[in-house]
Protein backbone atom coordinates (compact mmCIF):
# COMPACT_ATOMS: atom_id res chain seq x y z
CA UNK A 1 0.00 0.00 0.00
CA UNK A 2 2.79 2.38 1.03
CA UNK A 3 4.75 1.42 -2.05
CA UNK A 4 1.89 2.19 -4.42
CA UNK A 5 1.23 5.49 -2.63
CA UNK A 6 4.89 6.46 -2.98
CA UNK A 7 4.93 5.55 -6.68
CA UNK A 8 1.77 7.61 -7.26
CA UNK A 9 3.28 10.56 -5.43
CA UNK A 10 6.50 10.36 -7.43
CA UNK A 11 4.57 10.30 -10.71
CA UNK A 12 2.44 13.28 -9.65
CA UNK A 13 5.57 15.26 -8.84
CA UNK A 14 7.25 14.25 -12.06
CA UNK A 15 4.44 15.33 -14.31
CA UNK A 16 3.20 18.32 -12.34
CA UNK A 17 5.65 20.66 -14.02
CA UNK A 18 4.46 19.59 -17.47
CA UNK A 19 0.99 20.91 -16.93
CA UNK A 20 1.81 24.61 -17.19
CA UNK A 21 4.98 24.58 -19.25
CA UNK A 22 3.62 24.40 -22.77
CA UNK A 23 2.21 26.90 -25.24
CA UNK A 24 -1.41 26.68 -26.21
CA UNK A 25 -2.32 24.74 -29.30
CA UNK A 26 -3.55 27.14 -31.98
CA UNK A 27 -7.10 26.13 -32.73
CA UNK A 28 -8.68 28.25 -35.39
CA UNK A 29 -12.18 27.75 -34.07
CA UNK A 30 -12.75 24.91 -31.67
CA UNK A 31 -11.44 21.54 -30.56
CA UNK A 32 -13.62 19.63 -32.97
CA UNK A 33 -11.70 18.50 -36.00
CA UNK A 34 -8.62 17.61 -34.00
CA UNK A 35 -6.65 14.78 -35.52
CA UNK A 36 -4.19 12.91 -33.29
CA UNK A 37 -2.08 9.80 -33.54
CA UNK A 38 -0.72 7.59 -30.82
CA UNK A 39 0.72 4.34 -29.67
CA UNK A 40 -0.91 2.03 -27.22
CA UNK A 41 0.01 -0.86 -25.00
CA UNK A 42 -2.05 -2.92 -22.67
CA UNK A 43 -2.94 -6.03 -20.79
CA UNK A 44 -5.75 -8.43 -21.52
CA UNK A 45 -7.31 -10.82 -19.01
CA UNK A 46 -9.33 -13.79 -20.16
CA UNK A 47 -10.70 -16.91 -18.57
CA UNK A 48 -9.66 -20.43 -19.50
CA UNK A 49 -10.21 -23.87 -18.04
CA UNK A 50 -7.01 -23.43 -15.98
CA UNK A 51 -7.95 -20.00 -14.61
CA UNK A 52 -7.34 -16.41 -15.60
CA UNK A 53 -4.66 -15.70 -18.19
CA UNK A 54 -2.91 -12.45 -18.90
CA UNK A 55 -1.74 -11.33 -22.34
CA UNK A 56 0.42 -8.38 -23.21
CA UNK A 57 -0.11 -6.26 -26.27
CA UNK A 58 0.71 -3.26 -28.34
CA UNK A 59 -0.81 -1.25 -31.14
CA UNK A 60 -1.37 2.07 -32.83
CA UNK A 61 -4.31 4.41 -33.15
CA UNK A 62 -5.54 7.69 -34.48
CA UNK A 63 -8.36 9.93 -33.37
CA UNK A 64 -10.65 12.32 -35.18
CA UNK A 65 -12.84 14.52 -33.03
CA UNK A 66 -16.08 15.32 -34.90
CA UNK A 67 -17.71 17.40 -32.15
CA UNK A 68 -16.75 18.94 -28.83
CA UNK A 69 -18.34 16.14 -26.81
CA UNK A 70 -17.55 13.14 -29.02
CA UNK A 71 -14.23 11.77 -30.18
CA UNK A 72 -13.58 8.76 -32.40
CA UNK A 73 -10.66 6.42 -31.97
CA UNK A 74 -9.50 4.03 -34.70
CA UNK A 75 -7.07 1.38 -33.59
CA UNK A 76 -5.21 -1.80 -34.42
CA UNK A 77 -3.64 -3.86 -31.67
CA UNK A 78 -2.41 -7.34 -30.90
CA UNK A 79 -2.27 -9.26 -27.63
CA UNK A 80 -0.15 -12.34 -27.07
CA UNK A 81 -0.10 -14.64 -24.05
CA UNK A 82 -0.71 -18.06 -22.65
CA UNK A 83 -4.13 -19.72 -22.75
CA UNK A 84 -4.30 -22.27 -19.99
CA UNK A 85 -1.39 -24.59 -19.38
CA UNK A 86 -1.33 -26.01 -22.90
CA UNK A 87 -2.12 -23.18 -25.30
CA UNK A 88 -0.86 -19.86 -26.59
CA UNK A 89 -3.41 -17.26 -27.67
CA UNK A 90 -3.00 -14.30 -30.01
CA UNK A 91 -5.76 -11.70 -30.35
CA UNK A 92 -5.64 -9.07 -33.06
CA UNK A 93 -8.21 -6.27 -32.97
CA UNK A 94 -9.02 -3.70 -35.62
CA UNK A 95 -11.74 -1.40 -34.45
CA UNK A 96 -13.25 1.94 -33.70
CA UNK A 97 -14.46 3.58 -30.54
CA UNK A 98 -16.69 6.51 -29.83
CA UNK A 99 -15.41 8.43 -26.82
CA UNK A 100 -18.17 10.37 -25.11
CA UNK A 101 -17.10 13.23 -22.84
CA UNK A 102 -19.39 14.35 -20.02
CA UNK A 103 -17.51 17.65 -19.63
CA UNK A 104 -18.60 20.73 -21.55
CA UNK A 105 -15.09 21.49 -22.67
CA UNK A 106 -11.86 19.56 -22.48
CA UNK A 107 -10.19 19.75 -19.08
CA UNK A 108 -6.75 18.75 -17.88
CA UNK A 109 -8.20 15.40 -16.85
CA UNK A 110 -10.97 14.35 -19.20
CA UNK A 111 -13.00 11.24 -18.33
CA UNK A 112 -14.89 9.46 -21.06
CA UNK A 113 -17.22 6.61 -21.81
CA UNK A 114 -16.03 4.40 -24.67
CA UNK A 115 -18.11 2.13 -26.87
CA UNK A 116 -17.55 0.64 -30.29
CA UNK A 117 -17.32 -2.32 -32.65
CA UNK A 118 -14.25 -4.21 -33.83
CA UNK A 119 -13.07 -7.04 -36.00
CA UNK A 120 -11.20 -9.70 -34.10
CA UNK A 121 -8.77 -12.40 -35.22
CA UNK A 122 -8.05 -15.12 -32.67
CA UNK A 123 -5.37 -17.75 -33.04
CA UNK A 124 -4.83 -20.52 -30.52
CA UNK A 125 -1.87 -22.82 -30.86
CA UNK A 126 -0.43 -25.82 -29.12
CA UNK A 127 2.35 -24.80 -26.77
CA UNK A 128 4.51 -27.69 -27.94
CA UNK A 129 3.88 -27.36 -31.64
CA UNK A 130 3.67 -24.05 -33.50
CA UNK A 131 2.17 -25.67 -36.56
CA UNK A 132 -0.82 -27.04 -34.67
CA UNK A 133 -3.25 -24.13 -34.40
CA UNK A 134 -6.83 -23.01 -34.95
CA UNK A 135 -7.92 -19.50 -35.86
CA UNK A 136 -11.04 -17.53 -36.66
CA UNK A 137 -12.23 -14.08 -37.66
CA UNK A 138 -15.24 -12.65 -35.87
CA UNK A 139 -16.88 -9.38 -35.00
CA UNK A 140 -16.88 -7.98 -31.51
CA UNK A 141 -18.00 -5.05 -29.43
CA UNK A 142 -16.45 -3.30 -26.49
CA UNK A 143 -17.43 -0.77 -23.90
CA UNK A 144 -15.68 0.80 -20.97
CA UNK A 145 -14.45 3.91 -19.26
CA UNK A 146 -11.22 5.86 -19.20
CA UNK A 147 -9.66 9.28 -18.96
CA UNK A 148 -7.18 11.46 -20.78
CA UNK A 149 -4.49 13.29 -18.87
CA UNK A 150 -3.75 16.27 -21.10
CA UNK A 151 -0.10 16.86 -20.20
CA UNK A 152 0.15 19.68 -22.71
CA UNK A 153 -2.30 21.14 -25.20
CA UNK A 154 -1.06 18.72 -27.80
CA UNK A 155 0.04 15.66 -25.84
CA UNK A 156 -2.08 13.36 -23.73
CA UNK A 157 -1.78 10.10 -21.88
CA UNK A 158 -4.92 7.97 -21.87
CA UNK A 159 -5.80 5.19 -19.47
CA UNK A 160 -8.85 3.06 -20.10
CA UNK A 161 -10.46 -0.22 -19.21
CA UNK A 162 -12.98 -2.01 -21.41
CA UNK A 163 -14.74 -5.31 -21.68
CA UNK A 164 -14.73 -6.81 -25.17
CA UNK A 165 -17.22 -9.40 -26.35
CA UNK A 166 -16.59 -11.62 -29.40
CA UNK A 167 -19.48 -12.96 -31.43
CA UNK A 168 -18.01 -15.93 -33.24
CA UNK A 169 -18.05 -19.66 -33.61
CA UNK A 170 -16.44 -21.70 -30.79
CA UNK A 171 -12.91 -22.93 -31.45
CA UNK A 172 -11.63 -26.38 -30.52
CA UNK A 173 -7.95 -27.25 -30.85
CA UNK A 174 -6.96 -30.91 -30.75
CA UNK A 175 -3.53 -31.31 -29.14
CA UNK A 176 -1.03 -33.99 -30.01
CA UNK A 177 -1.41 -35.62 -26.59
CA UNK A 178 -5.17 -36.01 -27.03
CA UNK A 179 -6.29 -33.03 -24.96
CA UNK A 180 -8.63 -30.44 -26.47
CA UNK A 181 -8.53 -26.69 -25.83
CA UNK A 182 -11.87 -24.96 -26.15
CA UNK A 183 -12.59 -21.30 -26.72
CA UNK A 184 -14.74 -20.22 -24.94
CA UNK A 185 -13.89 -22.80 -22.36
CA UNK A 186 -17.43 -22.94 -20.92
CA UNK A 187 -19.01 -23.86 -24.27
CA UNK A 188 -20.90 -20.55 -24.51
CA UNK A 189 -21.21 -18.70 -27.81
CA UNK A 190 -19.99 -15.48 -26.24
CA UNK A 191 -16.33 -15.06 -25.51
CA UNK A 192 -14.76 -11.99 -24.04
CA UNK A 193 -11.87 -10.42 -22.24
CA UNK A 194 -11.09 -7.51 -20.00
CA UNK A 195 -8.67 -4.94 -21.40
CA UNK A 196 -6.52 -2.35 -19.71
CA UNK A 197 -4.93 0.11 -22.11
CA UNK A 198 -2.47 2.93 -21.83
CA UNK A 199 -1.82 5.16 -24.81
CA UNK A 200 0.17 8.28 -25.64
CA UNK A 201 -1.28 10.61 -28.25
CA UNK A 202 -0.14 13.71 -30.07
CA UNK A 203 -2.54 16.16 -31.70
CA UNK A 204 -1.30 16.69 -35.23
CA UNK A 205 -3.80 18.99 -36.91
CA UNK A 206 -7.10 20.81 -36.84
CA UNK A 207 -8.82 19.18 -39.79
CA UNK A 208 -11.97 21.29 -39.84
CA UNK A 209 -10.32 24.70 -39.89
CA UNK A 210 -10.74 25.22 -43.63
CA UNK A 211 -14.30 24.04 -43.64
CA UNK A 212 -15.77 26.63 -41.31
CA UNK A 213 -16.83 30.13 -42.29
CA UNK A 214 -17.56 32.35 -39.32
CA UNK B 1 12.09 0.58 6.65
CA UNK B 2 14.91 0.69 4.13
CA UNK B 3 12.43 0.99 1.25
CA UNK B 4 10.65 3.89 2.95
CA UNK B 5 13.97 5.70 3.33
CA UNK B 6 14.79 5.19 -0.33
CA UNK B 7 11.33 6.47 -1.32
CA UNK B 8 11.74 9.56 0.85
CA UNK B 9 15.13 10.22 -0.70
CA UNK B 10 13.62 10.03 -4.20
CA UNK B 11 10.80 12.41 -3.28
CA UNK B 12 13.28 14.83 -1.70
CA UNK B 13 15.40 14.72 -4.84
CA UNK B 14 12.36 15.51 -6.96
CA UNK B 15 11.46 18.50 -4.79
CA UNK B 16 15.01 19.79 -5.05
CA UNK B 17 15.01 19.39 -8.82
CA UNK B 18 11.70 21.32 -8.96
CA UNK B 19 13.08 24.25 -7.01
CA UNK B 20 16.37 24.25 -8.91
CA UNK B 21 14.36 24.52 -12.15
CA UNK B 22 12.48 27.54 -10.98
CA UNK B 23 15.58 29.35 -9.72
CA UNK B 24 17.82 28.77 -12.71
CA UNK B 25 15.61 30.68 -15.10
CA UNK B 26 18.60 32.70 -16.25
CA UNK B 27 20.38 29.73 -17.84
CA UNK B 28 17.94 28.20 -20.26
CA UNK B 29 18.16 24.43 -20.60
CA UNK B 30 19.84 23.14 -23.73
CA UNK B 31 17.04 20.68 -24.48
CA UNK B 32 14.05 22.36 -26.05
CA UNK B 33 11.49 21.97 -28.77
CA UNK B 34 12.75 20.81 -32.20
CA UNK B 35 15.86 19.07 -30.89
CA UNK B 36 16.60 16.02 -33.01
CA UNK B 37 19.10 13.42 -31.77
CA UNK B 38 20.66 10.22 -32.96
CA UNK B 39 22.93 8.01 -30.93
CA UNK B 40 24.66 4.66 -30.94
CA UNK B 41 26.19 2.69 -28.14
CA UNK B 42 26.65 -0.53 -26.29
CA UNK B 43 24.41 -2.13 -23.71
CA UNK B 44 24.28 -4.99 -21.27
CA UNK B 45 21.26 -6.83 -19.94
CA UNK B 46 20.45 -9.23 -17.14
CA UNK B 47 17.41 -11.49 -17.39
CA UNK B 48 15.43 -11.19 -14.19
CA UNK B 49 14.19 -14.79 -14.13
CA UNK B 50 17.19 -16.53 -15.70
CA UNK B 51 20.86 -16.35 -14.70
CA UNK B 52 21.85 -15.04 -18.13
CA UNK B 53 23.52 -11.85 -19.29
CA UNK B 54 23.21 -10.32 -22.76
CA UNK B 55 25.10 -7.77 -24.81
CA UNK B 56 23.53 -5.39 -27.34
CA UNK B 57 24.49 -2.79 -29.89
CA UNK B 58 22.04 0.03 -29.36
CA UNK B 59 20.79 2.92 -31.42
CA UNK B 60 18.18 5.58 -30.94
CA UNK B 61 16.46 8.41 -32.74
CA UNK B 62 14.49 11.09 -30.93
CA UNK B 63 12.73 14.34 -31.68
CA UNK B 64 11.39 16.91 -29.23
CA UNK B 65 7.89 17.76 -30.42
CA UNK B 66 7.31 20.02 -27.46
CA UNK B 67 9.52 21.82 -24.95
CA UNK B 68 9.82 18.82 -22.69
CA UNK B 69 8.17 15.95 -24.50
CA UNK B 70 9.58 14.06 -27.42
CA UNK B 71 9.18 10.83 -29.29
CA UNK B 72 11.97 8.30 -29.31
CA UNK B 73 12.65 5.06 -31.09
CA UNK B 74 15.30 2.61 -29.90
CA UNK B 75 16.72 -0.58 -31.27
CA UNK B 76 18.74 -3.20 -29.43
CA UNK B 77 20.70 -5.49 -31.68
CA UNK B 78 21.43 -8.70 -29.79
CA UNK B 79 24.99 -10.02 -29.94
CA UNK B 80 24.93 -13.75 -29.16
CA UNK B 81 27.81 -15.23 -27.22
CA UNK B 82 28.30 -18.98 -27.66
CA UNK B 83 30.30 -19.12 -24.43
CA UNK B 84 27.24 -18.17 -22.37
CA UNK B 85 25.01 -21.15 -21.69
CA UNK B 86 21.22 -20.78 -21.60
CA UNK B 87 21.23 -17.61 -23.65
CA UNK B 88 18.60 -17.03 -26.32
CA UNK B 89 19.91 -17.32 -29.86
CA UNK B 90 18.15 -14.13 -30.94
CA UNK B 91 16.69 -11.36 -28.84
CA UNK B 92 16.82 -8.05 -30.70
CA UNK B 93 14.29 -5.37 -29.79
CA UNK B 94 12.69 -2.29 -31.33
CA UNK B 95 10.86 0.26 -29.19
CA UNK B 96 8.84 3.41 -29.77
CA UNK B 97 7.37 5.79 -27.24
CA UNK B 98 7.27 9.17 -25.56
CA UNK B 99 10.28 10.67 -23.85
CA UNK B 100 9.83 13.10 -20.96
CA UNK B 101 12.69 15.56 -20.44
CA UNK B 102 13.74 17.17 -17.18
CA UNK B 103 16.61 19.40 -18.32
CA UNK B 104 19.00 21.47 -16.21
CA UNK B 105 21.59 23.36 -18.21
CA UNK B 106 23.40 20.92 -20.46
CA UNK B 107 22.21 17.95 -18.44
CA UNK B 108 18.97 16.20 -19.19
CA UNK B 109 17.23 13.58 -17.11
CA UNK B 110 14.71 11.57 -19.12
CA UNK B 111 11.94 9.10 -18.46
CA UNK B 112 10.69 6.87 -21.25
CA UNK B 113 7.70 4.61 -21.62
CA UNK B 114 8.14 2.53 -24.74
CA UNK B 115 6.17 -0.44 -25.97
CA UNK B 116 7.78 -2.50 -28.70
CA UNK B 117 8.66 -5.88 -30.11
CA UNK B 118 11.34 -8.38 -29.18
CA UNK B 119 12.44 -10.77 -31.90
CA UNK B 120 13.25 -13.87 -29.90
CA UNK B 121 14.39 -17.35 -30.81
CA UNK B 122 15.75 -20.29 -28.83
CA UNK B 123 17.05 -23.11 -30.98
CA UNK B 124 16.68 -25.84 -28.35
CA UNK B 125 12.93 -25.35 -28.04
CA UNK B 126 11.88 -24.62 -31.60
CA UNK B 127 11.20 -26.96 -34.49
CA UNK B 128 11.70 -24.20 -37.07
CA UNK B 129 14.26 -21.48 -37.65
CA UNK B 130 11.61 -18.79 -37.41
CA UNK B 131 12.12 -15.81 -35.13
CA UNK B 132 9.07 -14.92 -33.09
CA UNK B 133 7.93 -11.33 -32.49
CA UNK B 134 6.82 -10.84 -28.90
CA UNK B 135 5.22 -7.64 -27.56
CA UNK B 136 7.21 -6.03 -24.77
CA UNK B 137 6.77 -3.04 -22.53
CA UNK B 138 9.64 -0.96 -21.19
CA UNK B 139 10.17 1.75 -18.63
CA UNK B 140 13.49 3.57 -18.77
CA UNK B 141 15.34 6.41 -17.20
CA UNK B 142 18.45 8.10 -18.51
CA UNK B 143 20.88 10.93 -18.03
CA UNK B 144 22.31 12.81 -21.01
CA UNK B 145 25.00 15.46 -21.17
CA UNK B 146 25.13 17.76 -24.22
CA UNK B 147 28.47 19.20 -25.26
CA UNK B 148 30.00 21.14 -28.17
CA UNK B 149 26.47 22.07 -29.23
CA UNK B 150 26.05 19.05 -31.50
CA UNK B 151 27.09 16.06 -29.42
CA UNK B 152 25.80 14.23 -26.41
CA UNK B 153 26.75 11.40 -24.12
CA UNK B 154 24.11 9.40 -22.33
CA UNK B 155 23.51 6.52 -19.99
CA UNK B 156 20.24 4.68 -19.67
CA UNK B 157 18.69 2.07 -17.38
CA UNK B 158 15.70 0.11 -18.58
CA UNK B 159 13.23 -2.44 -17.29
CA UNK B 160 11.73 -4.61 -20.02
CA UNK B 161 8.75 -6.89 -19.49
CA UNK B 162 7.81 -9.69 -21.86
CA UNK B 163 7.47 -13.41 -22.51
CA UNK B 164 8.72 -15.66 -25.27
CA UNK B 165 6.40 -18.53 -26.14
CA UNK B 166 8.61 -21.10 -27.75
CA UNK B 167 7.63 -24.73 -28.34
CA UNK B 168 7.98 -25.63 -24.71
CA UNK B 169 5.46 -26.18 -21.93
CA UNK B 170 7.00 -23.29 -19.96
CA UNK B 171 7.14 -19.79 -21.36
CA UNK B 172 10.55 -18.14 -21.41
CA UNK B 173 10.29 -14.95 -19.38
CA UNK B 174 12.40 -12.36 -21.19
CA UNK B 175 11.93 -9.64 -18.57
CA UNK B 176 15.25 -7.92 -18.33
CA UNK B 177 17.19 -5.07 -16.79
CA UNK B 178 19.27 -3.27 -19.39
CA UNK B 179 21.98 -0.66 -19.03
CA UNK B 180 23.34 1.27 -21.99
CA UNK B 181 25.90 3.96 -22.70
CA UNK B 182 25.72 5.89 -25.96
CA UNK B 183 27.35 8.72 -27.87
CA UNK B 184 25.33 10.75 -30.31
CA UNK B 185 24.83 13.79 -32.46
CA UNK B 186 22.05 16.35 -32.21
CA UNK B 187 20.77 19.40 -34.04
CA UNK B 188 17.83 21.76 -33.92
CA UNK B 189 15.43 21.65 -36.82
CA UNK B 190 12.40 23.82 -37.72
CA UNK B 191 13.55 26.90 -35.83
CA UNK B 192 10.55 28.84 -37.00
CA UNK B 193 6.96 27.86 -37.34
CA UNK B 194 5.86 27.44 -40.95
CA UNK B 195 3.70 30.56 -41.02
CA UNK B 196 6.60 32.72 -39.72
CA UNK B 197 9.09 31.71 -42.38
CA UNK B 198 9.93 34.17 -45.12
CA UNK B 199 8.66 33.29 -48.52
CA UNK B 200 11.29 33.01 -51.23
CA UNK B 201 11.19 35.80 -53.82
CA UNK B 202 11.49 34.96 -57.47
Amino acid sequence: MKKSFTITLVFCLLFAQYLFAQKQMRYKHDQDGTFSIGIRSGLSFENSADGINMSQGLGMQFRIMPTKRINTEWFAESFHGSYGALGVRTDTHIGALALLYPQRRMQRVAPFLAIGPNADFIKIRDRLNKNNFESRWCIGAQAGIGFHINMTYRFDMTLSTQYMLHFGQPVALQLNDGNIIYLPHGGSVLDGHLLFNISFNYKMADLWKKLKFH
Amino acid sequence: MEKVKVSLAIIFFLFISHSSHSQSAGSAPFVRKSLMSMSGGLGGGIFIYHPVQNIYFTGSFSYCMEERIGIRSDFYLFIPDAAIGGQLDRNSTILLGPEFHFPAGHLDWTILFQPGLSFSYLKDEASTNQTQAEPVLTLSTGLTYYFLHNFHLGVNAQYLRGNYFSESIDRYNISELRFTAALGVNLFVNHQAAYQRKRPKF
